[in-house]
């Protein structure tokens, strides 16, 4: 058995008196809005255009500006600036030159058995 | 209050009458009447649609009045036939617009409050019941929100399709230029949209 003009029939009725149940109140907003939208004035044709191509050129500007910017990949690396005093940026500090020259010491260090280990 | 004080405010209240019936008649004659007369044929349907889609009153207000304002703003000039479909388009868009607006809202209410406190939830379709059948009206009100929750589990173009060509009326060559594709996708929807009711109101056969 086919139900569905049984659905469709339904369903219309329905909707129909539902809006015939319209209380007075909306009844009167909607007049209202009605009136409203009547005596609007109409929105010029070059306004209508403008503001599409407005909404466009702010996107292709929005694009633009936050597009992420990479390096090209076959780009030379940059070269070492010397800064102010002569001084070159891979020289490591202080501490890093103690390290290395006592490199040695804390090899030998470390492989000593510690003190427990000793004891036993 | 003195007398000839009395006659002037009479006479104030009586020029503001003529003058705004004056203002209704330029606007009769300024504006097409059949314009009018199909958005006040339009209009009760254009809000119950509004209604069971966004389950709120004043945003159904909203969502007709726009539709109307942006209908009499740019297309009125157009031929009396290309209304309807434009209407329906406009408040289809409008509808789905409010929809997805509240769908942001509610995510981030919930992600600055960490929970969603429901103020956003559909509320059940309610009819009001002023009329001398109360059993009859009751039945309606029941099917009506059976049929407004079936509808609302629907994919929005099902429920497009069904809400215009079914409820409203429209034929196939004016749903598929309001919801802006062929006639024979909205058939398609169409169709998923009957199977699914069928089953979601089994009650009804």
């Amino acid at each position: 058995m086919n139900d569905t003009p049984n659905i469709e029939n339904r369903a219309h009725t329905l909707f129909r008196a539902s809006c015939d149940d319209i209380d007075d109140a909306t009844l009167a907003r909607l007049r209202r809005a009605r009136v409203a939208a009547l005596e609007s004035p109409p929105t010029p044709l070059a306004r209508r255009m403008l503001m599409p191509a407005g909404a466009l050129a702010a996107a292709v500007l929005a694009l633009v500006v936050a597009w992420p910017r990479h390096p090209a990949p076959n780009a030379p690396p940059a070269p070492v600036v010397a800064t102010a005093n002569g001084a070159d940026n891979a020289v490591p500090d202080d501490d890093d030159v103690d390290l290395y020259n006592d490199l040695d010491f804390y090899t030998w260090l470390a492989s000593q058995p510690s003190v427990a280990s000793r004891r036993n | 209050m003195p007398e000839s004080q009395r006659d002037e405010e009479e006479n104030r209240v009586n020029s503001t009458a003529a003058a705004l019936a004056t203002a209704e008649q330029v606007r009769e004659s300024t504006h097409a009447p059949s314009l009018n007369a199909f958005l006040a044929g339009v209009e009760r349907a254009a809000f119950r649609t509004a209604q069971m889609a966004l389950g709120d009153r004043e945003d159904a207000l909203d969502a007709v009045q726009d539709a109307m304002l942006r209908l009499a703003r740019s297309y009125a000039k157009r031929p009396a036939e290309e209304w309807t479909p434009l209407f329906w388009s406009i408040l289809r868009r409008r509808i789905t617009d409010l929809q997805r607006r509240r769908k942001v809202r509610s995510i981030m209410v919930g992600w600055l409050h960490g929970r969603d406190d429901g103020e956003d939830s559909l509320p059940e379709w309610d009819p009001p019941d002023d009329g001398p059948d109360p059993l009859g009206r009751l039945t309606d009100r029941q099917s009506m929100q059976a049929l407004t929750a079936a509808l609302d589990k629907l994919p929005r173009r099902q429920r497009e399709a069904f809400t215009l060509r079914v409820m409203n009326d429209l034929d196939g060559a004016a749903t598929a230029k309001a919801m802006g594709c062929s006639e024979g996708s909205v058939k398609t929807h169409l169709s998923r949209a009957m199977h699914t009711l069928r089953q979601e109101l089994e009650d009804w056969r």
